[in-house]
C-alpha cells in the first residue's frame, strides 16, 4: 500500500480530520505538502515530512517508510507486467488476507483478478498492502 | 478531422508539464511535436490516452505557426539607455520569494533519480533548501533535469527500467464491469476493509459509491474507500 493511501486510511480512521488542521499542527503554512503526499502516485521524496506525518499519526517511522517504498505507481507497473506475461499474481490485503489471479485488467482505481476457482475478484487497489517484489520498480 | 496537439491539450485545460508528466514524453518534445515536428504512432497513443481522445483525433503533425514578427526595438532617448535597469518586478520577486514546496519536491526527486539525498543536493547547492528562492530553485531544477537527461542516454539499451506505457488516467474497466453486472442483475459479494461481508443486488454506482439491494429491497451504499474487494455472487447466495 502506498504512504498516499496509507495516509487517507490513518486520518479516515481519525474521523477525517482536515489537512489544514494536520498542516498546522506540523507546523507547515499550508496543507498543499500533505493533499500531494495523500494524491502522489510517485513516492514522497521529503523524508522530513515523511517523519513528521508519522509522529504526528503516532506510528512508527519504519512503517510509514515501507509505504513510501510502495507508492501506487509500483503497483501499476507490477499488475501490467502480469497482466503482459499471463503469470498469476498474489496480493496481500490490509486485512493479512492473500488473493492469488491473474490479471484480466487494472485501472485507476481497482485491479481485475482471474482466481483459480473461475471467479473474477474486482480488488480496490487501496486494500492492497504488498505484492511480490513490490519495490524492485524504479519510476524514471 | 484532426486536431492540432496544442489545441486539444488547451481544450482539456493542461499545462505541457501535465502531459509529460501523464505521458512520459518530455515536455521539450512536446513542444516540439506542437511546432510542427511529426508525432510517432507510439506517443500519440500514449497522448490519446492522456487527454482522453482518440488515436485518430491527434493531426500527426501539427501545423506550423507563422512566426511573429520581430518587434520594432523601441526608441529611447540616449540618455536614458545609459540609466541601468531595475529589475522587472516580477523577477525581482521571484528572486526573493522562497521556493515553494512543490520546486523542492521535484528538485528531491530528480536527485533520488540519481542517487542522491536531501544533504547530497544541500551540499551541491551550497545552502539548505529552505533558504532557496524560487529563482535559485529553477536554476537547480535546470541542472538536475540535464545530469537525469545525462544519465540516462549514459545508460547501455535495455538495462534500464522505464516508465510503463500505463498512464494513471484509465479508469474504464471497473466501471464497464459495474454496468454489466447492473445491467444483468447480478449479485454482487462485498468484502469491506474491516473483514465484514455485504451482498445484494447491485442497483446503482458511481467512481465512489456501490449500491446494493438486499432481499428485502433495502438499498445500501456501500464507499468504495471502505470495500477490500468484491464478486459476484454464488447463485445460492444470491438466491
Amino acid at each position: 500500500m502506498s504512504l498516499a493511501d496509507h495516509l487517507r486510511y490513518l486520518r479516515a480512521m481519525q474521523g477525517g480530520t482536515g489537512t489544514d488542521e494536520i498542516a498546522q499542527a506540523l507546523g507547515l503554512e499550508t496543507a498543499s505538502p500533505i493533499n500531494l503526499a495523500e494524491k502522489k502516485y510517485a513516492p514522497v521524496r521529503d523524508p522530513e515530512l515523511v517523519r513528521k506525518l508519522a509522529d504526528y499519526y503516532g506510528r512508527p517511522h519504519e512503517e510509514f517508510v515501507w509505504h513510501n517504498a510502495r507508492p501506487r505507481k509500483f503497483l501499476t507497473f507490477a499488475a501490467a507486467a502480469a497482466l503482459e506475461s499471463g503469470d498469476p499474481i498474489t496480493l496481500t490485503l490490509r486485512s493479512g488476507e492473500t488473493l492469488a489471479g491473474t490479471v484480466e485488467w487494472w485501472d485507476l482505481s481497482s485491479i481485475g483478478l482471474r482466481a483459480a476457482d473461475g471467479r473474477l475478484l474486482v480488488v480496490q487497489r487501496h486494500a492492497v498492502t504488498d505484492w511480490p517484489n513490490a519495490t524492485e520498480w524504479e519510476d524514471v | 478531422m484532426p486536431e492540432d496537439l496544442e489545441v486539444l491539450r488547451k481544450q482539456k485545460k493542461m499545462k505541457v508539464g501535465q502531459l509529460a508528466g501523464k505521458t512520459g514524453i518530455s515536455a521539450k518534445q512536446l513542444v516540439a511535436y506542437e511546432k510542427g515536428e511529426f508525432i510517432p504512432l507510439a506517443d500519440r497513443q500514449r497522448l490519446a490516452r492522456a487527454l482522453f481522445v482518440d488515436v485518430s483525433e491527434i493531426n500527426p503533425q501539427s501545423t506550423p505557426k507563422p512566426k511573429a514578427a520581430p518587434k520594432p526595438a523601441p526608441k529611447q532617448p540616449a540618455r536614458e539607455a545609459a540609466v541601468p535597469k531595475a529589475p522587472a518586478p516580477k523577477a525581482a520577486a521571484q528572486k526573493q520569494t522562497p521556493a515553494r514546496s512543490t520546486q523542492i519536491d521535484h528538485l528531491l526527486g530528480l536527485a533520488a533519480a540519481l542517487g542522491q539525498t536531501r544533504a547530497d543536493v544541500e551540499t551541491a547547492v551550497g545552502k539548505p533548501l529552505a533558504d532557496l528562492t524560487q529563482r535559485e530553485a529553477k536554476e537547480q531544477l535546470g541542472i538536475y533535469h540535464r545530469l537525469v537527461r545525462e544519465q540516462k542516454e549514459q545508460r547501455p539499451p535495455n538495462t534500464r527500467r522505464t516508465r510503463g506505457d500505463v498512464p494513471e488516467s484509465v479508469d474504464t474497466f471497473e466501471l464497464n464491469y459495474l454496468q454489466a453486472r447492473q445491467e444483468a442483475g447480478d449479485w454482487l459479494h462485498i468484502k469491506l476493509f474491516d473483514g465484514s461481508e455485504k451482498s445484494g443486488r447491485l442497483v446503482g454506482f458511481s467512481p465512489y459509491t456501490l449500491v446494493i439491494a438486499g432481499a428485502d429491497g433495502v438499498e445500501t451504499a456501500v464507499q468504495k474507500l471502505a470495500i477490500a474487494y468484491y464478486t459476484v455472487a454464488p447463485q445460492e447466495e444470491a438466491a
